[in-house]
This record gives structure tokens, C-alpha cells and sequence, in this order.
């Protein structure tokens, strides 16, 4: 919202208050000021001139030779417009002016006659939204001035357009109605400053303006009907003896410093009085309506076409204001076409109203058209401003029209104004307040500067809050704590502890620290780099990973097509990076920790969301051979799950069939202890990374953090006396199928177990390597493995080492195997 | 014969021989090989082409047809082969690309995977680094940290929270919704109310996480950034509270003395409600760029706990009293390593990412 600093001026003199002092205090006490700037600064150079004497170019048929005068020097200036007249004022940029675009005005020769400036047309001086002289063509050449301007004067000033806009950031007033006029921010800093008003709009009054009801019978003034409490109120009147003319230059100037283009006094009084109250109006051609207003809510298909001609088929249930039967506006919106006021106007029925601030909602979500007035009325009004608002009308509009006549103003409603009492104590408020000297006496002075009323009784206070500040604003005790608190300045609060119970948090969020703890690992011990992606897929993401049952959840107004989806797959968010990044950087390591949404069913909508799943998953694109990679990832997997808190045995390891994944390297892990899949890994499927583009092999491994949580092992050590006798090993080659799984040995083998009696136990298995060359026969493939045997309570014997293995190397003989 | 039907013989056997040529092929490299002989520019097509200058005008116009469409032929049959290759290929993945996942993995060495040398480092993602340090400042003060959802429903985000139906400030969060009807929270604050449901008070709790808005992308606007939402629930909580805990953590975060002060704001689910700002740490409050010259940065806003939302939180707003804030974990980071660009927080830029090592 743009405000004029002048307009303010208006109300509350600001002689002592320059422009930044305004935006500060503002800024500081009421609502967010995001700036101020000079409004047309580059007028500033620029005077009136008056043309003396026009002779014509020696050598140029289109140029003119003037002689101009700014009442204290002379000025030869050859000017090419085809409308300068001797006698006529026109603007003058003197040498050294700049005009907007950055071009300044040098000495120079045209056609070798000197020239000491420039005269301007009104595009040149960027004024074409101004009429400066009624009756001049603008299109004409130059500006021609009005007569009585004094020359040599600045024309920002003569054209009050020397002026700052200061603008508001239309969020921090979301709930103070008051402010969206010029008059309430006047109110708002009379209080501030400890300032007298100079003027209120809001006094206009029958007082003001003396109603004339013989109008209403010589031009039958409409009834009003509101149905179905449609409105709050409705107050109208006829106005007769309008002409259509142009504004005057202050009011032009007013409304374009605020952000509105003047168009003719009857449109620019109505803009003006909603700019300066807050409380929109509407002027019909009383010419153009029935004889009976009805507001009411719109029934099916039925249509409007708006002041900007477009026509617009009507949702069902939205406030109209009807002509008899057929729409002709929407109700704090925008006015119809058909009823619009225009150049032949003679007679104007004026609505001023207050609708339900949720009807207008209703209006603007259901139509999407904005207004100045619907953002005024979507924040909620004063209903008392209805009434007041069209006598300020008609003491405006008197200014251009001498023979207007007002008739009586009319005032429908369905609900009278109110004021909110709060009843509250000092100490409360002080209390919330905190450390800030705040006695009674100072509170309810600042209250009585904002308008309420307080009665105090000891330590009770009872506040009447004005009706323009009733309305979605100040409702409780804690409104008031704010009223109190930024007028009395929050930098007099000073900051003081919390005191608080000594006690540790209530509840140990322990999904996050293993989240940082994954962090820790992946980057610092496997370093890889972690990456954020969007919870989004593409339609071709959804398309390409069926892993899952259940279909992805699809947003109904995404940011762009290719986020169209929620996540239901940690797979093609890297798949993305990896595209994106591989062909520079070949050796590639990310991983990801976020949630994946699975939809769920439920009657409730709180039953029905989405069930979110936390995972952590990587991708690696390596330069390096594929079973090298392989045998990394797998063995990096392995410590990840050992240092979360699965030990080396409780792990097993089986093959994967899964579509995204390769046939061949792929494979899940499992935990033992509860026969779940806690890891997917492998290769993904080439048919797969080539629709992402990348033709490399990409590895992949994917985990859930409740999985994880789960194996989470935060109570046993798992620590164990340290042994002081030496373990025993022993390695062997086994000769099996090529394509026979390791686990197959494992099978035989008994796994590790750990005694602490007098018992011999297998204390390790591990695999060495897999031999396939010259010696070993076709289809068949060596592989190596190592045991150790230990007894906590003794060095093991010759003989017993013997046996144990004699009975493996005949387990394995009598399962298939052939030694080596 | 005529010169005419001779050239239609050898393009006709041209036809078989390359088919024969196709079907045995078994790699990509044998199909590239027999497009290059057949149909490259110095193949044996053109070389039969050649001879059409022996032959009369319609014969030509004839044989010319011919062998264009012979063109797209041989073409189809290369894009026929690949997929074949491919699909031999696909099946044959199996068998000849097999590594036993089943086998016990060497131990970790604990040092670097294979590949090329380089930079074999691993990097934190810089908010997940600055939301661990925020939530070790915040837990040594007592707070929880708590989790939501952040596909939510308008109840908690928006209706608890004070956002009456008819509330124009739903317009100021422009939100995205599920064809369930179901929104991606627009901030954290919708763990409010999921909260003080959880905890009994007195309670202290923090909620970092994702939050969504629908809003075009740019330099300085994302629609998926990072917040951290905190409450404090107790007795008696006063704005020289807020401003207390406001000030410790600043100075926590930016490990120095911060100057702050409070203007007002609008947050419906606060009463009062602040914007906080911070004394700008480029130029002290002299005024610069950073700043826009105004001396200060906007960090974070803050209020009261409405009594509405302690009501919508089971709570009784005559007996308990709260304090809220949000803070804009991208903001933070962007803020402390003088970012430039928030859409670098999201997808993976190397360049990027590996500047931040640990803090």
C-alpha cells in the first residue's frame, strides 16, 4: 500500500517530522514501512515558462525559434513542436535539468541556432496521466499550462506533486482495518506524537452537507432491501446536478502519489474518499437503474459484466448487489458496466456499505478479482463509516460540481456497530509486559491517545475499545498488551531470563541424533556428500520406479509439471543428481536423508495423511570396475549397520529381485534377530539410468530410519573381558559353482557365538577372495575363507584344533563342497 | 538387362546382404560397423548410386524413390538391432554380470573408496550442519526437540493456529495442496498444537523442518525451505522473556555480542506479535548494502502464545502462558556464509556443497 506523505500532512501537521522520522516511527510502533522515495523528483528542475515571441528556423521548416521567459531572465529555445504560441505557458527545462531517461539539458546548436533549453510536452515530463489544463489537447506537442500558473515556478510544487510515497507492507496490516485509509494512519500517528488532528474526514455530517430530500422524490430514490443478512449495512443516496469534469490538480496528485490513475471527478472522489476513510464506495448512473437495490447471494449461472468488460459467469453464493432482479455489481468488489458512471452523468446513486469480511473472501477466492475495495473489505470495516463516508462524497465532489444537491442518505442494516469491552487487570498486563516501567496512569494514557475508554477500580481495568477498532482487531487483553507495549517502545523492555525448572528435555527425539550420527558417518568415515532434494517427483518418475504398490500422491496445484508428485521413492531424486553431475565429475558419492509419503486411507482427514518414512539412501558412480564398487559398497553397508548396532553376524545377506535394480548385482541385507530387510543395494538396472540419461553404472542402496532405529543399541556395550589365551585360525579353499552364493558356505558353518565357560566357540568367519583363472576347472570358482577358534579359559590343544577341523572340512565335503 | 534393372538387382541384394550382416551381430560396435558399410557416405548404398547417371530421367526419378525408402528401411532395421542388443544384453545380466551379494564383506578399510583420486571427501549439507548446532544450543537449554508431518491437515496448520476460515491472512502463505485435500504445511508452527498435545507443561520444545510454499523460483525465493519453530509453555512468560531468550540464542548462533530489538508485527497465532531484528554484523548498524542501509537485518518473527492457540491446544489460557518463534534455517545459513543464491540449497552442486566442512 503506498501512502502519501502530503496526503498525511493533510490531517496532522508534520512540520517537525521529516520523512524518515515518519517511516521509523512507523516502522518501530506500528507496521513494517519497506521504504519512501521522492514521488517524480525529475519535475523538480523544471519551471513554467512563458513563450514570448515565435520566429521561424532560418534554415529548419519544422523548427521554431522562441524567445521564452521565466519572469526574471530570457532564454532563446528552438523548439520543433507544431502547437507553441507566443503568449502560452509551457514547462521549461532550464540547462542543466534532468529529464527522466537521464538526458540533461546542455547549451546547444540547432541547425546552427542556438538553443538554451527545452521545451517539454507532458510525455517527455512522464504528466500523460494528469489533465494540467482542461480543454488542451495533450497529444497536441507541448504541455500547454494553465495562464494563471506564476512563471518561473517549480512545476513538482505547482502540481503538488512534490510529495514522498512511503510504502507499507500490506501483511504487517492485515489486522488493523483502520490503516488502509489516509485518515486512520493520521489517527494512528496523532496518537504516536502526542499530536492534535488538523482536520476529520469523518466528521462530515448532515451538518456538513445539508441533505436536500425534494431530490429523492423528483428522481426516485431506489429502495434498499438487504436479504439473507447479506450485508452488515447498507447506506445510499442520490446526488443530482454532477458533472463530469477533471479533478483538481491536488486531488490528481493525491490519488497518483497513492497508486491511482485520476479519470474524472466522480471516479476519483469515490477512489479518494476509500483512499482517505477506508471505506469504499460505489457510484451508479441513477439513469441506468430499476427502482429498488436489493442485496442478496447469487443463485446459479447467473451473469455480471464488470466495469473492465469482461464477463463473468457468477458462482453460486456470492454477495450481489441486484437492480431489482438482475446483478449489477459485486458487492465490495467491482460494479458493473452497465450502470457505470460516464460522460453524460447528470444524477448518481451512491452506494456505501459494509458487507462480512468472509462473504468478500468468498468473492475474491471464488472470481479471483481484486480490488482496492475488496482488500479493504476482506479485513473487516467500521459500518459507521457507511454513512459518514457519503457526505465526505458530496463535500468533495461540490468542488468540481457547483450544483450538486445531496438527497437524504438512507442507512439499511442488520446489525447495529459495537464496541468491545475487555475487562483485564494492570498487574496482568504488566505481568506479560515484563520489565518496562508501566504504572496505571501510563497505561491508560496511552489508551485514551487510541481512542478507548478505561474505568479503573485498583487493579481492574475495564477498556471500551472504539467501534473502528472493534472489528477483528482489539477483542482481549493480549490486543491491548500490544497497544500498550509499542507505544510505550519495545526497546524500553529489558530482556530477562526465563525462569524454568532444572530439568532435562522431556522427551529425547533419538530418530534425530542417529539421523546426525548417519551424517557423521557417511560424510566423515565414508565420505560421501549429503544433498537435499524436493519432496516432488515427475510424472515420468512415478512412471519409471514401480516399487511401490501404492500410487504417488498428486498435488493439486504443484509449482511446476515436473514436481507434480509427492516422493514415494528415495531412488530418482539421485538418480537426478547423479545425471546432472557425472560426465564432469566421474567418481560420484551422495546420499540423502529425508521421508518418502506412502498414501494411507482413513475416514478422518487426520487418520487419512500420508504415512511418512524416513530413509537414508546413496548413489555412487565410480571410475573404478563394477565388482570393485561392489565390494566397497557392500563392505562400507556393513559398518554402517555394525556401528548403528547390528553386529557382523546378526547381518545376513541375501540376493535382490527387484525391476530397478540389476539381476545380478543386487542384493538386500537383512537383520537376522527379526528376519526384516533393513538394506536394498546394489547396481540399478541399466535399463533404468538410461532413462535418466546416465550411461554409467550407478550403485544405490536404500534403508528406513525406523529399521535403523530399531537395531539402535544404546544400553549393552557388548563389551567382553579381554582374553588373555591366543585364538586359533585356519583357512581354506573351497572349490563351488561359479554362480553358488556364499551363503551356501555359511549354511554349513555354524555361526560365531561367544562362550564364557570352558568351551572351545568359532569367534570369526570371514571371506578372503574368490579365485576364478587357469587352475581352477570351467564353471567353478575358489573361494578362500579364514575361521578362528578360541576358549576364554585356556590355550587350545593340538589335537582339539585338529578336530575342529576335520568336522568342518567334513560338513562341507558332506554339503558339496569340494577343498582345495 | 538394362542399366535400370541392374541397379534394382544390387540394391535389392544390398537389402538381403545386410540383413544377414544385422543378425549376427552381437554388439553395438558390429552395428555401427555395418552403418558405416552400408549406409554411411562412402557405403556400398551410395557407391550403387552412383551408376544413376546411366539411366534416363524417369528411370531415375524411379530408382531414386526406391532407394529412399530403402534408406528408412535400413534405418528401422538399425533401431530394430539395437533393441535387440539391448534386451540380449538386459537378459544377459544376470549370468554375466553377477557378483555374489550374499558373501560376508571384507571390513571396511576405513579409508577411501576406489576410484579416482581427487577430492575424496564427504561433506554435511550446511542446514543440516546449522539445525544440529541449533539443536545442541536448544537442548542445552532444556528443549525438546520434536518432529511433525509435512503433509498436514488445514486444522493444524492453519485453524488452530487462529487462521479462521475467513481469515485474510491465509492469503499471505500461499499453500499447495494434495488432491486428498491435504496441504504441505506452510510452516513448523503447525507442531504447536501437535506439541502441547505430545508434552504437558511447563514445556520447551524446538520443530526444525521442511516447510512448502507455492511461490515461483528465484535467487531469493524457494518453494521448500527449512524452519525451526520453538514454544516455551510456563506459568508466567513475558516479552522481557522472549527478548531474553531471543538475545542468548543470537549470541549462541553467531558467537558474539548481537544488539536486537522488537517492532511489531502480524502472526495470527501471536499476541503480541514481533518481527525481530538484529544489529546488521557487516557494518554495525552504520548502514550497508547488506542491510539495505537501514542498520538492521530482519532474523526472525516472534510473539506471545495466543490464547486461542493454547485453547486449540488443550491448554487453559488463565493458567498457562507461552512464547513462540520461527526461524528461517536458510535465512541462517544464507546469513552466516553470505550465500547469494537459496536454490543452491537444493539438488546436488559439488562446487557448492563441498565449501562447507564442518562447523
Amino acid at each position: 500500500m503506498n501512502i502519501s506523505y502530503n496526503w498525511i500532512n493533510d490531517y496532522i501537521d508534520l512540520t517537525d517530522i521529516p520523512i524518515k522520522e515518519l517511516s521509523d516511527i512507523l516502522t518501530m510502533k506500528t507496521c513494517e514501512v519497506e521504504g519512501y522515495e521522492p514521488f517524480r523528483p525529475h519535475l523538480e528542475n523544471i519551471v513554467v515558462g512563458l513563450v514570448e515571441d515565435v520566429q521561424p528556423h532560418p534554415d529548419a521548416d519544422k523548427l521554431k525559434v522562441c524567445k521564452v521567459s521565466d519572469g526574471k531572465n530570457s532564454y532563446q529555445i528552438v523548439c520543433g513542436a507544431p502547437n507553441v504560441i507566443a503568449g502560452k505557458k509551457y514547462p521549461v527545462a532550464k540547462i542543466g535539468a534532468t529529464l527522466p531517461g537521464g538526458m540533461v539539458i546542455k547549451e546547444a546548436k540547432l541547425r546552427g541556432v542556438d538553443s538554451s533549453g527545452m521545451l517539454c510536452s507532458s510525455t517527455e515530463l512522464l504528466l500523460n496521466d494528469m489533465v494540467i489544463a482542461p480543454g488542451e489537447d495533450p497529444d497536441a506537442g507541448l504541455l500547454t499550462l494553465p495562464d494563471d500558473f506564476p512563471l518561473g515556478k517549480n512545476l513538482r510544487q505547482l502540481l503538488h506533486l512534490d510529495d514522498y510515497i512511503i510504502e507499507i507492507d500490506n501483511k504487517s496490516v492485515t489486522h488493523r482495518p483502520d490503516l488502509w485509509g489516509h485518515f486512520g494512519i493520521a489517527r494512528e500517528l496523532a496518537a504516536l506524537l502526542d499530536k492534535p488532528l488538523k482536520a476529520n474526514p469523518l466528521k462530515a455530517s448532515k451538518e456538513t452537507f445539508p441533505e436536500d430530500p425534494s431530490i429523492d422524490k423528483a428522481l426516485k430514490k431506489p429502495s434498499v432491501e438487504i436479504k439473507d443478512n447479506s450485508a452488515i449495512a447498507y447506506s445510499s443516496a442520490l446526488l443530482s446536478g454532477v458533472c463530469i469534469a477533471p479533478s483538481s490538480l491536488k486531488m490528481q496528485a493525491r490519488l497518483l502519489a497513492a497508486g491511482m490513475r485520476p479519470i474524472n471527478n466522480v471516479v476519483d472522489v469515490s477512489n479518494f474518499v476509500m483512499l482517505e476513510t477506508a471505506q469504499p464506495n460505489h457510484a451508479f448512473d441513477r439513469e441506468f437503474i430499476q427502482d429498488h437495490i436489493e442485496v442478496s447471494y447469487s443463485k446459479a449461472s447467473e451473469k455480471l459484466t464488470l466495469l473492465d468488460s469482461k464477463e463473468l459467469i457468477l458462482p453460486e453464493g456470492i454477495v450481489l448487489i441486484r437492480d431489482g432482479e438482475k446483478p449489477v455489481a459485486l458487492a465490495g468488489v467491482m460494479g458493473g458496466e452497465h450502470t457505470e458512471v460516464n460522460e453524460k452523468t447528470k444524477n448518481v446513486f451512491l452506494e456505501s456499505a459494509t458487507f462480512h469480511r468472509s462473504d468478500i473472501r468468498a468473492t475474491i477466492s471464488k472470481t479471483s478479482v481484486r480490488t482496492e475495495a475488496s482488500q479493504r473489505f476482506e479485513k473487516g470495516q467500521d459500518p459507521e463509516n457507511a454513512v459518514k463516508s457519503i457526505y465526505r462524497f458530496a463535500e468533495l465532489l461540490k468542488e468540481t460540481c457547483p450544483d450538486l444537491k445531496l438527497g437524504s442518505v438512507d442507512l439499511v442494516e442488520t446489525e447495529k456497530p459495537k464496541q468491545n469491552v475487555i475487562e483485564t487487570k494492570i498487574s496482568y498486563i504488566r505481568e506479560r509486559l515484563g520489565d518496562i516501567d508501566a504504572n496505571t496512569e501510563k497505561i491508560t494514557k496511552i489508551l485514551n491517545s487510541l481512542g478507548m475508554q478505561c474505568k479503573t477500580d485498583k487493579d481492574d481495568i475495564t477498556i471500551t475499545v472504539p467501534v473502528y477498532r472493534s472489528y477483528f482487531d482489539i477483542t482481549l487483553a493480549e490486543d491491548l498488551i500490544e497497544e500498550i507495549g509499542r507505544v510505550m517502545g519495545y526497546r524500553n523492555v529489558n530482556p530477562q531470563p526465563i525462569y524454568v525448572s532444572c530439568e532435562v528435555p522431556k522427551s529425547k527425539n533419538l530418530v534425530r541424533t542417529l539421523e546426525h550420527d548417519l551424517r557423521e558417518l557417511m560424510s566423515g568415515a565414508y565420505h560421501f556428500t549429503e544433498v537435499y532434494n524436493y519432496a516432488f517427483h515427475s510424472q515420468s518418475d512415478v512412471d519409471l520406479d514401480k516399487r511401490y504398490a501404492k500410487k504417488a500422491i498428486r498435488l493439486q496445484n504443484s509449482v511446476n509439471k515436473d514436481l507434480e508428485y509427492m516422493r514415494i521413492s528415495p531412488m530418482p531424486g539421485l538418480l537426478h543428481n547423479i545425471a546432472q553431475n557425472y560426465k564432469e565429475r566421474p567418481d560420484l558419492r551422495f546420499y540423502e536423508i529425508e521421508r518418502i509419503f506412502i498414501p494411507n486411507e482413513g475416514s478422518k482427514e487426520e487418520e487419512a495423511l500420508p504415512n511418512e518414512r524416513s530413509f537414508i539412501s546413496g548413489a555412487i558412480t565410480s571410475t573404478e570396475e563394477p565388482n570393485v564398487v561392489m565390494t566397497s559398497l557392500s563392505s562400507m553397508l556393513a559398518d554402517l549397520l555394525v556401528k548403528v548396532g547390528l553386529t557382523y553376524y546378526e547381518q545376513s545377506r541375501e540376493k535382490l529381485s527387484e525391476d530397478s535394480f540389476h539381476p545380478g548385482r543386487s542384493g538386500q541385507i537383512l537383520n537376522k534377530n527379526k528376519g526384516n530387510t533393513i538394506c536394498k543395494w546394489g547396481q540399478i538396472h541399466p535399463a533404468y539410468t538410461k532413462k535418466y540419461s546416465i550411461e554409467k553404472p550407478v550403485f544405490y542402496f536404500e534403508m528406513f530410519i525406523e529399521d535403523l532405529n530399531e537395531i539402535r543399541n544404546t544400553t549393552d556395550s557388548g563389551y567382553k573381558p579381554v582374553v588373555k589365551y591366543p585364538h586359533s585360525d585356519f583357512e581354506l579353499t573351497v572349490l563351488m559353482d561359479k554362480r553358488q552364493p556364499f551363503a551356501d558356505i555359511l549354511a554349513v558353518t555354524s555361526e560365531p557365538v561367544i562362550s564364557n565357560d570352558d568351551k572351545t566357540y568359532m569367534e570369526s568367519i570371514d571371506y578372503l577372495n574368490t579365485y576364478e583363472g587357469d587352475s581352477i576347472p570351467d564353471g567353478k570358482k575358489a573361494v578362500s575363507i579364514r575361521m578362528t577358534w578360541r576358549n576364554r579359559t585356556r590355550t587350545l590343544e593340538h589335537d582339539e584344533i585338529k578336530t575342529l577341523q576335520e568336522s568342518l572340512i567334513s560338513s562341507l565335503n558332506s554339503a558339496g563342497f569340494t577343498l582345495r | 538387362m538394362s542399366a535400370a534393372d541392374a541397379i534394382i538387382k544390387e540394391l535389392t541384394e544390398l537389402d538381403e546382404l545386410l540383413v544377414a550382416r544385422l543378425n549376427e551381430a552381437k554388439a553395438q560396435k558390429d552395428l555401427e560397423d555395418a552403418r558405416i558399410e552400408f549406409s554411411g557416405k562412402k557405403g556400398k548404398l551410395t557407391q550403387i548410386l552412383k551408376q544413376l547417371g546411366k539411366v534416363s530421367n524417369t528411370e531415375r526419378a524411379e530408382i531414386g524413390k526406391h532407394a529412399n525408402e530403402l534408406k528408412t528401411k535400413f534405418e528401422n532395421y538399425f533401431t530394430e538391432h539395437t533393441e535387440r542388443l539391448e534386451q540380449e544384453y538386459y537378459k544377459s545380466l544376470e549370468e554375466e554380470e553377477w557378483f555374489d551379494t550374499t558373501s560376508l564383506p571384507p571390513r571396511f578399510p576405513n579409508g577411501f573408496f576406489p576410484g579416482n583420486p581427487g577430492d575424496q571427501r564427504g561433506y554435511i549439507h550446511p542446514i543440516s550442519s546449522m539445525q544440529k548446532r541449533l539443536e545442541g544450543i536448544f537442548t542445552s537449554m532444556g528443549f525438546s526437540i520434536i518432529d511433525g508431518p509435512q503433509v498436514e491437515t488445514d486444522y493444524n496448520n492453519f485453524v488452530a493456529l487462529n487462521f479462521t476460515e475467513d481469515h485474510p491472512a491465509r492469503e499471505m502463505q500461499d499453500t499447495i495442496y494434495t488432491e486428498q485435500d491435504h496441504l504441505l504445511r506452510t510452516h513448523t508452527s503447525t507442531v504447536q498444537i501437535r506439541g502441547m498435545a505430545k508434552l504437558s507443561p511447563p514445556m520447551r520444545i524446538i520443530v526444525p523442518g521442511r516447510v512448502f510454499r507455492y511461490e515461483e523460483l528465484d535467487a531469493s525465493h524457494e518453494h521448500t525451505f527449512y524452519q525451526m519453530e520453538g514454544m516455551v509453555i510456563d506459568k508466567t512468560v513475558s516479552i522481557s522473556n522472549l527478548l531474553h531468550l531471543m538475545n542468548t540464542l543470537l549470541e549462541e548462533i553467531f558467537e558474539r555480542k548481537v544488539e536486537v530489538r522488537l517492532r511489531p508485527g502480524y502472526f495470527p497465532f501471536v499476541e503480541p506479535a514481533f518481527e525481530l531484528d538484529m544489529k546488521c554484523l557487516i557494518c554495525s548498524g552504520k548502514g550497508c548494502p547488506v542491510c539495505k542501509n537501514s542498520g538492521w537485518s530482519e532474523v526472525l518473527p516472534c510473539g506471545l502464545v495466543h490464547p486461542n492457540v493454547l485453547k486449540f491446544g488443550g491448554l487453559d489460557p488463565e493458567k498457562w502462558q507461552g512464547a513462540a518463534f520461527g526461524l528461517g534455517l536458510n535465512r541462517l545459513v544464507m546469513m552466516h556464509h553470505g550465500i547469494e543464491d537459496i536454490r543452491l540449497f537444493q539438488g546436488a552442486f559439488p562446487a557448492f556443497l563441498s565449501q562447507f566442512k564442518k562447523y
